[in-house]
């Protein structure tokens, strides 16, 4: 199926859930999800299985004023 | 020398300088500039991870004792977007500070005062300690404040023009009426115009581009470091009043004889 992560169109394997998509995509960086809008807390990404068309956005913490 | 600490929501600081950490060369040049601010508040931004790449993670070189981090929502456009934001800057960070800024104009950056205060609205609800980034608008001041907000943060002049406070006459409105802390936030240049704000009863300054882009980064923090303690302690110590005409600072009595 496929989802959009950062607005990039990702192919995933169904029944694969945030923790696993972000394991291997953020690099192990301090990050924040939301999927569709929603914030998903870190704690709930394990359990958090992905949607075909889920839109998947996570954030970093950068330098800024 | 000590000052008054500034308590903003109860978090407590002995530093009035706030830093932002945008624009410095590299994140070891930027944790030396903290660190010789004394800055005890500083922002960082949030952005879109870029997924195949190695991005330099800018947390660890804030994990300074005593810092506290204040994440900005810069790059939203709207009420809705920075609500969003604010939840992923709070997952992000574990924090509830927050700065709020809305500012969809990219040539001025101006903040948008009716998106920030819709979205004030709605995140004081959720428990946000929030410092929105405004105009210099007196009314939208007391607006933002009965919305629940924590501080304000009116502009001295555009982000990163270095000019100044321009804003200056209707800055001394808002300090007069203001019921919350005021942060004279961007535009800030000069040392000098740290002092300035601080002697005129601002609470704190919010100091990124003056400190980032300066020739020497970290001599330049811990300028603006003396310069905000020197006009809070001027503004402690309680001014003369300016008038018109002179008054005699010797006595001025005839001493060479009159007649």
């Amino acid at each position: 199926m496929n989802i959009y992560v950062n607005d990039e169109e990702t192919r995933i394997d169904s029944g694969q859930t945030l923790a696993s998509l972000l394991a291997s995509l953020s690099g192990g960086r301090q990050v924040a999800v939301a999927v569709n809008d929603t914030v998903i807390r870190q704690e709930e990404w394990s359990d958090y299985p992905l949607q075909d068309q889920d839109r998947v956005l996570v954030i970093a913490p950068v330098q800024g004023g | 020398m000590k000052t008054e600490p500034l308590h903003i929501a109860g978090h407590t600081f002995q530093s009035r300088l706030f830093l932002g950490t945008g624009k410095f060369g590299s994140n070891q040049l930027m944790h030396d500039a903290v660190v010789a601010s004394g800055s005890e508040l500083v922002t960082v931004a949030l952005r879109r991870v870029r997924l195949q790449e190695q991005e330099d993670e800018v947390v660890s070189h804030l994990q300074i004792p005593g810092v506290k981090l204040l994440p900005n929502t810069s790059g939203v456009r709207t009420a809705k977007e920075a609500v969003l934001a604010a939840q992923l800057a709070r997952e992000a960070l574990q924090t509830n500070l927050l700065k709020l800024e809305i500012h969809p104009d990219p040539r001025y950056l101006l903040p948008d005062p009716i998106e920030t205060l819709a979205a004030t609205e709605i995140l004081a609800r959720e428990g946000f300690i929030i410092l929105p980034y405004i105009n210099a608008d007196p009314v939208l001041c007391k607006r933002l404040e009965d919305a629940g907000a924590a501080a304000v943060m009116p502009l001295g002049a555009p982000i990163g023009t270095n000019q100044g406070l321009q804003t200056r006459a209707m800055l001394e409105i808002i300090i007069e009426q203001s019921g919350v802390p005021v942060v004279v936030d961007a535009g800030i240049g000069a040392p000098s115009q740290a002092a300035e704000a601080m002697e005129m009863g601002a609470d704190a300054v919010l100091v990124n581009t003056a400190i980032a882009v300066a020739g020497d980064p970290v001599a330049m923090a811990e300028a603006f470091k003396l310069a905000t303690l020197c006009g809070r302690m001027a503004y402690e110590a309680r001014m003369g009043s300016v008038r018109k005409s002179a008054e005699a600072s010797s006595p001025l009595t005839a001493f060479l004889g009159q007649e």
